[in-house]
């Protein structure tokens, strides 16, 4: 709703641009203030987008991901993935799947999810 | 606003009411003059009220997750949240001190009996839960009571502030709500990783202890508290550290004083590692060193370990990992995890910088063990 908002105002003030650019050809007085009015609408459009875009940005860097690191200590086999319920540091996880040695938990950290886009 | 009085300007223009325009900006201005205080106020006000609709929501969601996780593990099925409700405002009334002789051991006193009441109530929530879940669950219902704690006082603070219009009171409120917020909402992702049994970046202290250990007999000492004899550099380390998988902070101070008095006073040095609060600007997981003991609390463990390193003159270092508040109650981070073999290849720096071969070194890992075994 607000991007729409915004991008309606950037819009309005784009043909004020024009719209003073034409009548100041055909020599009107109010171009000057359309003028003033369109860089105004502008400033503001684009400042509204960047507030936006840095919220946005701000909580895509709160979401976070846990990922379980598994290492064997007779062959150092390592493996990633998801954090499951259950899970702890040093915990002791069966038979390494290469060598038959420990396999254990040797980390557990977070990090951001990083998508694309915006 | 600013842009609503851009679609006014625009069509002012348009219909020549330049007279009228003038008259409203002579006479806002006359308004911001007279009013401008009461204006800031409201909008301070408004300000505020934002941000305690969103303290309610994240402290309501931080309840709804806790009755779920109750529920899930202790297998209960009668309604929590009433006897929950009490549990988020529970209190505890630190000892007077007016005559500071002795408060240390009253404090603890107390901090002990509330302890034991948190965990046989929330035992009593969740009866099917096994002693690393209760840990969990104890610290998700603190986190609970914090953000509710917090919500609380926000909420009470904004009510006076609107009751007595007073510009102060409300900006005072406004001044530090950023950083209420951020901790707010570094609670609410603490409280995910409680529910989950995820490693916190408090952790990296237990980790380091828990790395040292790995691999070597443990035995459990003064409350919550496990200790391992491992060999490093030549020299004989009691590594130490709480308790885990389950959240647990444990008592040092009890264990480091039961080590010392054990070797009657025979240790060589008492090295302490713990996560700290960095400064702006510096980078996460960065390690420093220093002298004293990093520990955090309300100060008994700290009082502790200072009086029997005095007692029999022992060296105390330490050794902290830079992160920031949010980063210390929040699932631990990959910056602070991969600190901890850094911590390590300090550690052996130190003691063979500091200690002879067949001394008895101290390593204390302080912190939040959870989601970190021994």
């Amino acid at each position: 709703m607000a991007l729409m908002f915004s991008l309606a105002i950037l819009a309005y003030s784009a043909w004020l641009i024009y719209g003073a650019a034409s009548s100041y050809d055909e020599g009107k007085a109010e171009s000057l203030y359309n003028l003033a009015l369109g860089v105004m609408g502008v400033l503001l459009a684009v400042s509204s987008l960047t507030t936006m875009r840095r919220r946005i940005q701000a909580v895509r860097a709160q979401s976070i991901r846990t990922l379980t690191v598994e290492l064997c200590e007779k062959c150092g086999f390592k493996s990633v993935r998801e954090f499951k319920v259950g899970d702890y540091v040093h915990k002791r996880l069966g038979p390494c799947r290469q060598c038959n040695g420990d396999l254990l938990i040797d980390m557990i950290y977070s990090e951001p999810l990083r998508r694309e886009g915006f | 606003m600013a842009t609503f009085l851009f679609l006014f300007n625009s069509w002012a223009s348009d219909s020549s009411m330049g007279t009228l325009i003038s008259t409203l900006m002579y006479l806002s201005f006359i308004l911001f003059i007279l009013f401008g205080q009461k204006i800031q106020l409201w909008t301070m006000l408004w300000n505020m009220s934002g941000a305690l609709k969103k303290l309610e929501f994240m402290s309501s969601e931080a309840k709804a997750l806790t009755v779920k996780t109750l529920k899930e593990i202790g297998r209960s099925k009668e309604d929590l949240t009433p006897r929950l409700n009490v549990l988020l405002e529970h209190f505890l009334i630190s000892p007077v001190d007016m005559d500071p002789a002795g408060i240390v051991w009253k404090f603890d006193h107390l901090l002990d009996v509330r302890d034991s009441k948190f965990k046989d109530d929330v035992r009593m929530l969740a009866p099917e839960a096994d002693e690393v879940q209760i840990n969990n669950l104890e610290n998700l219902v603190e986190g609970a009571l914090a953000l509710n704690t917090i919500y609380r006082v926000v909420r009470h603070f904004y009510l006076l502030g609107r009751k007595t219009q007073s510009f102060y009171l409300i900006l005072q409120l406004q001044m530090i709500l950023p950083l209420v917020m951020q901790e707010a909402e570094a609670l609410v992702g603490a409280t995910k990783a409680f529910a989950l049994g995820q490693p916190i970046g408090d952790g990296i202290g237990p980790l380091v202890a828990s790395k040292l250990m790995r691999n070597s007999e443990k035995r459990k000492v003064e409350k919550d508290i496990v200790v391992s004899e491992v060999e490093l550099e030549g020299r004989r380390v009691l590594a130490l550290k709480a308790e885990g998988p389950g959240g647990n902070v444990g008592k040092p101070g009890d264990a480091i004083r039961q080590l010392i008095e054990e070797r009657n006073g025979q240790i060589s040095m008492v090295l302490m590692i713990d996560a700290a609060v960095k400064f702006e600007g510096e980078k996460t997981g960065d390690i420093s060193e220093g002298i004293g003991a990093a520990i955090g609390g309300v100060g008994t463990e700290r009082f502790k370990i200072e009086e029997e390193v005095s007692k029999f003159k022992i060296p105390l270092h330490a050794l902290i990992v830079k992160e920031s508040i949010q980063e210390a109650i929040m699932p631990m981070r990959k910056e602070i995890a991969e600190a901890a073999d850094r911590v390590i290849s300090r550690i052996k720096t130190i003691i063979k910088e500091r200690t002879r071969e067949a001394d008895t070194v101290i390593v204390a890992g302080i912190g939040n063990t959870i989601g970190i075994g021994q």
